[in-house]
Order: C-alpha cells, then structure tokens, then sequence
C-alpha cells in the first residue's frame, strides 16, 4: 500500500517534470501551437471553409490570391484555401493512420526480439535490418505500382516502410529494462511473460516510443505527399496536399500560387511536428537534467 | 497496347502472350529473367522498345553527377557547421546552425525545388528551369554549369540538414571522451586535439554512414531529377513506375538491391579500415 502512495507520487512528479522541460523548449511550443492550429482548421473545414472544395468554377480559374479567394484558384476554378482546409484531413489522417499500424506492427515485433531474445531476436533483426536498407521511396514506388492506389493500400504501404524504427528502439529499451530489479523480480514472483511486457515492459518504454510516432507522423506525411506528388499516390478528386502539388505542376511557372500554398502547408507540419518530437525527446529522456 | 486494340482475335492474343512467356506462371517467369539477368540480358523497355541496359547506362552517369557533386558539397559544409556548432555548443551560432539543419532537412524536396524554379528562374531569370542543358545548342560548360546550380543546390540543402545534425552529434560524443580530457591535460592545444585525434574519431560514424546512405540519396535524387527534368536513374524509375514499364522497373530494382548490398558491405569494411579497435577483434577471435 505505501509503495502505491510512493509511486503514484513518483508518476505524478515525473508527469509534472516532463511538462516542465517541454514548457521550457521555444520551439517545440511553437511547433505544437503550429499543430494545434493546422489540426483544429482541418477538423472543422466543413464549418469554416468559404467554398465547396470540389466546386469549379472554370471562368475563374487561376486565379491569383484576392479578397475573394485568400490563396487563389487553382485550374479548375477551385478555391486553394478551401481545398487546402480539406486536403489537411487527408494527409494528417493519413499520416495518423500509418504511423498507428507502425506503432503496432513494429512494437510487437521488436516486444517480442526483446524479451525472448535469442534466435528469434537474431532473425526479427535480421529481417528489420534487410527492410530498413531499402530506399524507401523505391520501395513505395514499386509496392504502389504492383498493388494499387486507393487509400487503404497507400496507409498500408507507407506503414510497411515506417514501422522499422519503432521496432529497434522498442527492442533496445525492453533489453535496456529487461536485467533492472523490478523486472526480475516481477519474473521471480510468477508474472506471465506477455503481462511483464504489457504491464511493466511497454509503459516504461512510453518514452521513445512517444517520440518516434511524433516524428513517424511528420515521415509519413511527407511520403504520402511525394508519392502524391510524383502521381503514384492518392488520385484526383482525393485532395491531399501532395495531390494538389501534383495538380499545380503543369502552371506553377505562370499561376505559382497554385504551387506555394500547398507545399508550405506540408513544410509548415512537418516541421513543427519535428520541432515537437525533438522537446518530446528532451523531455522524456530520463538523463536530461538539464532544464533549459 | 496491343490489348487495346478490338479487332484483336483471340487467336493472336494468345499467341502474342506465349511470345512474350505471358502464359506461363508467375514463379517461372521469375526465374527466367533471373536467369537472363545473370547472363547480361536485362530485356527490352515496354515504352521505348530499347534494351534496358542502354537505357539505364545512359542516365547512370547523370544521375551520379548530380548525387556526387551534392554529396560532396553538402559534406563540406555540415562538416564545418557540425564541428564550429559542436565546440560551440549551446551558442547562439550552436542553436541557429541546427535550427537551419532542421528546416533543410524538413523542407520537402519537391516544393523547395519547385519554389527555387519559381523565384530563381521565372521572377530572376538567373537560371534556367531544368534539363542539363539547353536544347538545339551544343552544351557548352557554361551552360551545363547553369542547368546544375540549382538542382545540385536544392539537393545538397537537403543533405546538408542531415548530415550537419549528425556530424554535430559525432563530434560532441568524441570531444568528451576521456582520452581528449588527457590530452587536453596535458597541455595540448584545442585545436592540435581536433586534428590530430578528434577529427579522424569522429569522422568515422559519418563515414559508415555515408557508405550506408548511398542508396537511399539516389532516391532523393529521385524528386530532384522529375521536378527540375534531370534525365537521371531517379526520373527514369518514376517514369517507368508511372508507365507500368516493368522490364525497366525490375531492372533498376536490382541495380538498386545491389547498391545496398554492395553499399552495406562498403560500410562495414570502411569501418573495419578505420576503427583498429575492430581490427583487432576481428584478428583475435581467429
């Protein structure tokens, strides 16, 4: 009972102090604040879009940012703002959606080589290495030429080259906690291997974990927008903002804003959820002591 | 194509496919290309009705002009960045340099490029828009140094933003060491410890890892080559991949698995080479 008093205090202070060091990191702030704003704009782009995003209006394609249209139309007459608004759902859920099936493939997976260890942590790693050489891009490229390009086959293929990290670094912190006191004893008592692992093992993994899906997130989003880009990924009338890269190729040189606008919006949230995962990673890693 | 066609028979269809080695299974298809691989045979390209090889030969060695020059490039300045942030860490210059590293590596090629054509080339008319170079002239040296500024630019702040955070993070991990402390205790200068120890120390991650990276930059090289019409191996795969050209995709896949291979035992070998600490490993458990 006291030992229950004591760490809940413990958990309840470590909380306090990883908020403390984040609090502290500028950028990271930024970037969340960044997030938040891109984020809450998506998920309400029914209510606070200007126009229908699939509404065109030929007579006034191309045309450059106004008071009527805050970024511009894009070939079809569309409003860039808009479909902006509407291509963040798909790319950041996306984006979500690819790094949730890594998270849980690679945890599992690298869970597994960790604890039991032996031949098959020698084989798990073997194969994660044999996936992580690849160029990733090829990899996508080929998949999607074989497999297809609806939606559901684009969040698997970018999860199938996303989740390699998180296995390794799921692995490391299960062989890093795997020889410390309350894990042995938590085997001397009895405890059945697969609650060590989700009981004690993987919360006290929280940590990279956590800051690898932060950064997963921001990877996977690039690649949805360089395949969409490269017209190997999510197909016209789905607006993501690699698709309206895409579709901005043919008149960037005459109409740039068609261009701009939706590749600021990739670099704006990539960046601060890479700014993000770095405070994360400074604030979670246990050694940092140093509150700046 | 020939498919498409609607007064095809049936009769010629078929014939066509046991032409091409299309009826039989999957698996014995595979092995039959294997086998020609093997024997130098890469097969015809779908799309242009060219053997692979030449095809590939021919962009090889645009594509290594343009990785190589922003390799070499982008090295030369992480490497400074990375060391001056390092012996500077917590500086101002310290958090400016990796804040600059973050956004390069951050930046999606394919809208920098863009946005680099669109202010370099449209508004300034300092550059051209791509190609290697001009079309209908002979390309003089000029001209071909024109049509490389900014592609090689866009890709080396790419690998610039990598490799300087990296580089920073060799460099601080070996200036710390105990054998720098000695040494620094005894007298020796700042700057005699860098060269003469911490530099090699901490050049050799970078350097394995360069070796491990290869073929992953060919893939940068990728979104370089379709936004700025680089005729290189990396617009040739995406070319391929958006025509279903699959003799040529194939081809660049193992071209590409071999890369891997190759580049991967590069880097273990180079670091066997530089580290004797492994060396001595390596001899000892004989």
């Amino acid at each position: 009972m006291n030992e229950q008093v004591v760490g809940q205090s413990e958990e309840r202070g470590l909380l306090k102090r990883t908020i403390l060091i984040f609090m502290r990191h500028k950028l990271a702030l930024f970037g969340m604040g960044i997030l938040i704003l891109v984020s809450l704009s998506s998920l309400l782009a029914h209510q606070i879009a200007p126009y229908d995003p699939n509404r065109t209006a030929i007579m006034d394609r191309l045309q450059p940012p106004s008071s009527d249209h805050w970024m511009g139309t894009d070939e079809l007459g569309r409003d860039v703002l808009t479909r902006i608004l509407f291509g963040g759902r798909i790319s950041l859920a996306v984006g979500l959606a690819t790094i949730t099936i890594s998270i849980f493939f690679g945890t599992t997976l690298g869970a597994v080589a960790g604890y039991l260890g032996g031949a098959l942590d020698n084989l798990l790693m073997r194969f994660t290495d044999v996936m992580i050489s690849f160029p990733q891009i090829f990899v996508l490229i080929m998949l999607v030429s074989f497999l297809g390009q609806d939606l559901s086959t684009i969040v698997l293929v970018l999860a199938v080259v996303s989740w390699m990290p998180m296995a390794r670094l799921v692995r490391a912190e299960f062989l890093n906690l795997k020889d410390k006191e309350f894990i042995v004893s938590a085997r001397a008592i009895g405890l059945p291997g697969w609650k060590i692992i989700v009981s004690h093992l993987l919360p006290n993994s929280g940590g990279p974990i956590i800051v690898a899906a932060t950064l997963g997130v921001a990877a996977a989003i690039r690649s949805e927008s360089g395949l969409s880009y490269l017209g190997l990924g999510l197909q016209p009338p789905t607006a993501s903002w690699g698709t309206m890269l895409r579709n901005a190729q043919d008149q960037f040189l005459t109409a740039p804003w068609t261009a701009i606008f939706p590749g600021l919006m990739i670099f704006i949230t990539v960046i601060s959820i890479n700014f993000m995962g770095d405070g994360l990673r400074d604030a979670l890693d246990p050694r940092s002591s140093r509150i700046r | 194509m020939y498919t498409e066609n609607p007064e095809i028979t049936p009769e010629d269809r078929a014939r066509l496919e046991r032409s091409f080695g299309l009826d039989q299974p999957v698996t014995v298809q595979y092995v039959k290309w294997l086998g020609r691989v093997l024997q130098g045979d890469l097969g015809y390209s779908l799309i242009e009705r060219r053997p692979v090889l030449t095809i590939v030969t021919e962009r090889l060695g645009n594509t290594l002009y343009l990785v190589g020059l922003s390799l070499i490039i982008s090295l030369v300045i992480s490497s400074i960045a990375g060391v001056v942030s390092a012996y500077r860490q917590y500086s101002l210059l310290d958090h400016v340099t990796t804040f600059l590293a973050l956004v390069g590596y951050s930046l999606p090629i394919f809208w920098s490029g863009l946005v680099s054509i669109v202010i370099f080339a449209v508004w300034l008319r300092w550059f051209p828009a791509g190609g290697m170079y001009t079309l209908g002239q002979d390309p003089t040296f000029l001209d071909r140094l024109q049509h490389t500024v900014l592609p090689v630019s866009i890709l080396s702040l790419f690998f610039t933003g990598y490799y300087s955070r990296f580089i920073r993070g060799s460099v601080l991990e070996v200036k710390n060491q105990d054998y720098i402390r000695v040494a620094r205790s005894k007298g020796v200068k700042e700057l005699q410890i860098f060269i003469r120890h911490a530099a090699k120390n901490a050049a050799i991650p970078v350097v394995t890892l360069i070796a491990l990276n290869l073929p992953t930059m060919f893939a940068g090289a990728l979104f370089t080559e379709t936004i700025f019409t680089w005729p290189g191996m990396g617009r040739l795969f995406w070319q391929a991949a958006t025509r279903r050209d699959y003799p040529i995709l194939m081809a660049l896949i193992t071209i590409t698995a071999a890369l891997v291979i190759l580049s991967n035992l590069l880097a273990d070998i180079l670091y066997g080479v530089l580290n004797p600490q492994i060396r001595e490993e390596m001899s000892s458990t004989k």
